[in-house]
C-alpha cells in the first residue's frame, strides 16, 4: 500500500488505516498497561503516533510490521514516562460484572486473566508474545522486533512457558 | 504449552468487546495543545532560569545578604544544569524515530531512563551538598553571635524543606531504576 501524495487523500487513508487498526492497538496498549485510564491514554497515543508516522512509510517493510513497530515503540515510549502497576494493582484489574450473563461473564474472566498474565511477562517476552497473540509468524515478528527467526523462536518458547505458569498459578 | 493451547488464546485475546470507532479529529487537537503546553513550559524554565540567574547577579554585586547569597547561588546552578540536561533528553525522545525495530530503539530508551536516573542523582547530591553547607554556616553563625533565635525557626524550616527534597529525589531515582530494570528485562 502506498500513501498518495495529495494531501487530502493521505489524510483520509491515514484515519482509513488508524480505524482499520484501532482494536488491534486497543489490545496491544491493553498487553502494556492493566490500569484502565492509563491504558486508554496509551492506545490514544500509539493512534496518534501511527497516524503521523504513516507519512513516512515508502514500502521500506510491509505496512503490518510498519505499525507495529510504531505501537510497540510507543508502548516502551509509555513504560519509560509512567512507572509501571504494582502487583496489588493487577490483581484489583480481575473485573468483577454481576450484569452479564453468566457466559460472557466467564469469556470475560479469562481475557482479563489472559490480560493480567501478559502484563505480568518480562517485557522481552512480552512483546514476542503480544505478536505472537495477534496471529504474526515468527518472520513477521522478527521484522518487528529486528530478531532473526531463531532468537524469536527461543524467546517464544520461553514466553509461552512463562505464560503458561502465570495462568495456571492465576487458577488456584 | 501446545500449540491448540496457544491458537485458542489467540482467539481469547483477539475476542475482546468491540470498542466504538477513535475520534482522531479530538486526538490531534489534544496533540496539538500538549505540543503548545510544552512550548509553553520550555519558555517558562527558561524565563525562571534567566531570573533567577538575574537575582543571584544583582545579590552577589550588592554584597550584602551572604545567605540569600547562597540560596540563590544552588538554586541557579542547580536549575541551569537540571534544565539542560531535560532538554537534551527532549530532544533525544523527539528524534526517536518510532518506526525503528525495537532492537534498535531499546538503547536509546534505556538511554533516556539512564539521563533520568543521572539527573534525580545530581539534584540529590546537589541538594545533600547544599544542606551540608548551610547547617555548617548555621552552626558557625551559632557560634559566633549570641543572639541567633529570631532566625532559628527560619534555618530549621530550610533545612526540613532540603530533607524533604532529599527524600523526594530519592523516591524519583528508585521509581525510574525499577523502570530501567522492566526494561532490561
Amino acid at each position: 500500500m502506498q500513501f498518495g501524495d495529495n494531501k487530502d487523500m493521505l489524510n483520509d487513508q491515514r484515519e482509513q488505516t488508524v480505524q482499520q487498526y484501532w482494536s488491534r492497538i486497543l489490545r496491544a496498549a491493553s498487553g502494556y498497561e492493566a490500569r484502565p485510564a492509563m491504558r486508554d491514554e496509551l492506545a490514544q497515543d500509539m493512534a496518534l503516533a501511527v497516524w503521523r508516522s504513516l507519512s513516512g512509510f515508502g514500502g521500506q517493510c510491509s505496512l503490518n510490521t510498519y505499525i507495529y513497530r510504531v505501537i510497540h515503540n510507543v508502548a516502551v515510549d509509555h513504560i519509560r514516562r509512567h512507572s509501571r502497576a504494582t502487583e496489588c494493582e493487577l490483581a484489583d484489574e480481575i473485573v468483577d460484572d454481576n450484569n452479564s450473563p453468566e457466559g460472557d461473564l466467564i469469556q470475560a474472566r479469562r481475557q482479563q486473566k489472559l490480560i493480567i498474565a501478559v502484563n505480568r511477562l518480562p517485557l522481552s517476552l512480552r512483546q514476542v508474545m503480544l505478536l505472537k497473540l495477534e496471529d504474526l509468524n515468527n518472520t513477521e515478528i522478527g521484522d518487528v522486533l529486528g530478531l532473526s527467526d531463531s532468537n524469536v523462536a527461543v524467546r517464544l518458547n520461553r514466553a509461552k512457558q512463562k505464560l503458561s505458569d502465570l495462568l495456571a498459578g492465576a487458577e488456584q | 504449552m501446545k500449540k491448540d493451547e496457544l491458537t485458542g488464546l489467540s482467539e481469547l485475546w483477539q475476542s475482546a468487546p468491540e470498542k466504538p470507532a477513535i475520534a482522531l479529529d479530538k486526538l490531534k487537537s489534544r496533540h496539538k495543545k500538549q505540543f503548545w503546553l510544552m512550548m509553553f513550559n520550555i519558555v517558562v524554565e527558561t524565563l525562571l532560569v534567566m531570573a533567577v540567574g538575574y537575582l543571584l547577579i544583582t545579590t552577589l554585586r550588592a554584597g550584602d545578604n551572604l545567605m540569600q547569597s547562597l540560596w540563590l547561588g544552588f538554586a541557579f546552578i542547580w536549575s541551569s544544569v537540571t534544565y539542560l540536561l531535560i532538554n537534551r533528553s527532549r530532544l533525544h525522545s523527539f528524534r526517536l524515530l518510532r518506526n525503528k525495530t525495537l532492537a534498535e530503539s531499546m538503547p536509546e530508551h534505556i538511554s533516556l531512563i539512564k539521563q533520568e536516573i543521572l539527573r534525580w542523582q545530581l539534584s540529590w547530591t546537589a541538594t545533600l551538598i547544599f544542606t551540608l553547607v548551610l547547617m555548617f554556616y548555621f552552626t558557625v553563625d551559632y557560634l559566633v553571635k549570641d543572639d541567633i533565635g529570631a532566625y532559628m525557626y527560619r534555618y530549621l524550616l530550610a533545612v526540613v524543606i532540603l530533607l524533604l527534597a532529599l527524600l523526594f529525589f530519592r523516591h524519583k531515582k528508585r521509581t525510574a531504576e525499577k523502570i530501567l530494570k522492566s526494561l532490561s528485562e
